[in-house]
């Protein structure tokens, strides 16, 4: 608290590390580790106690689509964001050997709100 | 099973009539014999993994190798390391290795689910490293896996009056790696009704049809081939579609092949030509395997 104003710091989630390594298919009955599992448990949580949460693709031994359409596209239709919000909220990094993912999240979301 | 494509689909389908048309190993006491067999592919070896899986089901009781002094020491060893022998009831055959190939291939012990677990594709890729060596493209392969193995559990098995002797969304899952070659080969295998068959529920079907010119009659060979086509040339698809370019998105960054076998038919592409060849047969796979190879 600093002058009576809670400061919502910017949380880094790490997905191999925080979530799984091997991340799984859509939703929890295909699965563990699933993309809903991971908006979910770990995502909308996040976005609950911080105004933006860096989120690092880096670790995993990669990303089925499904899983990144369900928890991106997901939280998209979930908390009906626009892209901008989603950019404000969300910061996606990754090495270039994970960047690919980036794309691919991002062609979810912009799919996802133009739908 | 490149080599050897009608034969192979032939000795599967002779074995499928004996065992549940014909109930062959039910009437009389029955080893598994393969002796006269001189090369296996590991393509092949998982089929015959999950044939042997499903026929012990079918059965209720687990059936020996018998004269395993007779066979080929390559075929032994390759079905040894498979994992052939712990499914059977002769667990301890092979285990001495007296290859005279010098283990050219090696291949690494069969998975089978029926849940999207892709935590079993990161073990292959754990065992494929043992034996290959640092992977440069592991996140491209556990993609293309997991991604196949997703389309197996949800569009595979979706005949529901038709027997298929696993449960719902079984797959089966290798690895294999050629040290003279330096070719990495991951593969994926399901005992369901083939991808030509599950293309109209996915709703493309008009779509090839118009690619093809198809008519009211199908070819498997030319439908997986349009499949593949239409996944690349489609990639701001809606989420069905990306299942495909997934696949074969490691063919974008490594030398190889990407091939799928299912139903009558069969299709190949080569990330050198970029160009799929498809081919038809007069006998299905009885199910479809999809199947990596790229240069390490």
């Amino acid at each position: 608290m600093i002058g009576g104003m809670k400061i919502m710091a910017e949380k880094i989630i790490n997905i191999a590390a925080d979530f799984s390594r091997t991340p799984g298919g859509r939703y929890r009955t295909d699965g563990p580790a699933s993309g809903e599992e991971f908006r979910e448990s770990v995502l909308i949580p996040a976005l609950e106690e911080n105004n933006s949460i860096v989120i690092e693709l880096d670790g995993t031994r990669g990303y089925p689509s499904s899983f990144l359409e369900e928890a991106f596209g997901g939280l998209v239709r979930r908390l009906h964001l626009s892209p901008a919000e989603f950019a404000q909220k969300i910061k996606i990094k990754a090495s270039s050997a994970f960047n690919i993912y980036v794309q691919d999240i991002q062609a979810y979301v912009d799919q996802t709100t133009h739908a | 099973m490149k080599r050897n494509h009608d034969e192979v689909v032939a000795f599967f389908s002779r074995l499928r009539q004996l065992s549940y048309n014909e109930d062959a190993f039910s009437k009389r006491r029955c080893g598994i014999d393969f002796s006269a067999l001189k090369r296996i592919s590991p393509g092949a070896a998982l089929m015959l993994a999950a044939e042997l899986y499903r026929l012990q089901k079918f059965l209720g009781r687990k059936l020996k190798a018998v004269r395993q002094h007779e066979w080929d020491q390559s075929v032994l060893r390759i079905l040894h390391e498979l994992g052939l022998f712990d499914l059977l009831e002769t667990p301890n055959i092979g285990r001495e290795d007296q290859s005279d190939d010098n283990g050219r291939v090696s291949i690494t012990k069969f998975m089978v689910g029926s849940m999207v677990t892709a935590d079993k594709c990161g073990v292959l890729l754990d065992s494929l490293s043992d034996i290959a060596g640092a992977i440069h493209a592991d996140n491209f392969i556990y993609d293309g896996l997991t991604e196949a193995i997703k389309n197996t559990v949800h569009h595979a098995y979706s005949e529901p009056d038709q027997w298929f002797g696993v449960p719902q969304g079984t797959w089966f899952m290798t690895g294999s790696y050629d040290r003279v070659d330096k070719r990495l080969t991951a593969a994926v295998f399901d005992l369901g009704v083939g991808i030509p068959h599950t293309l109209p529920r996915s709703g493309i079907l008009e779509h090839l049809r118009q690619i093809l010119s198809l008519g009211l009659g199908s070819d498997d060979g030319k439908m997986i081939a349009a499949a593949m086509e239409y996944g690349r040339s489609r990639i701001m698809l809606r989420e069905r579609g990306r299942g495909l370019p997934v696949i074969m998105r490691l063919l974008d960054h490594h030398q190889g092949y990407l091939r799928i076998v299912s139903g009558k038919g069969e299709a190949t592409y080569d990330s050198l030509t970029k160009q799929i060849k498809e081919t038809s047969h007069a006998e299905s796979v009885g199910g479809t395997l999809i199947e990596w190879s790229i240069k390490q």
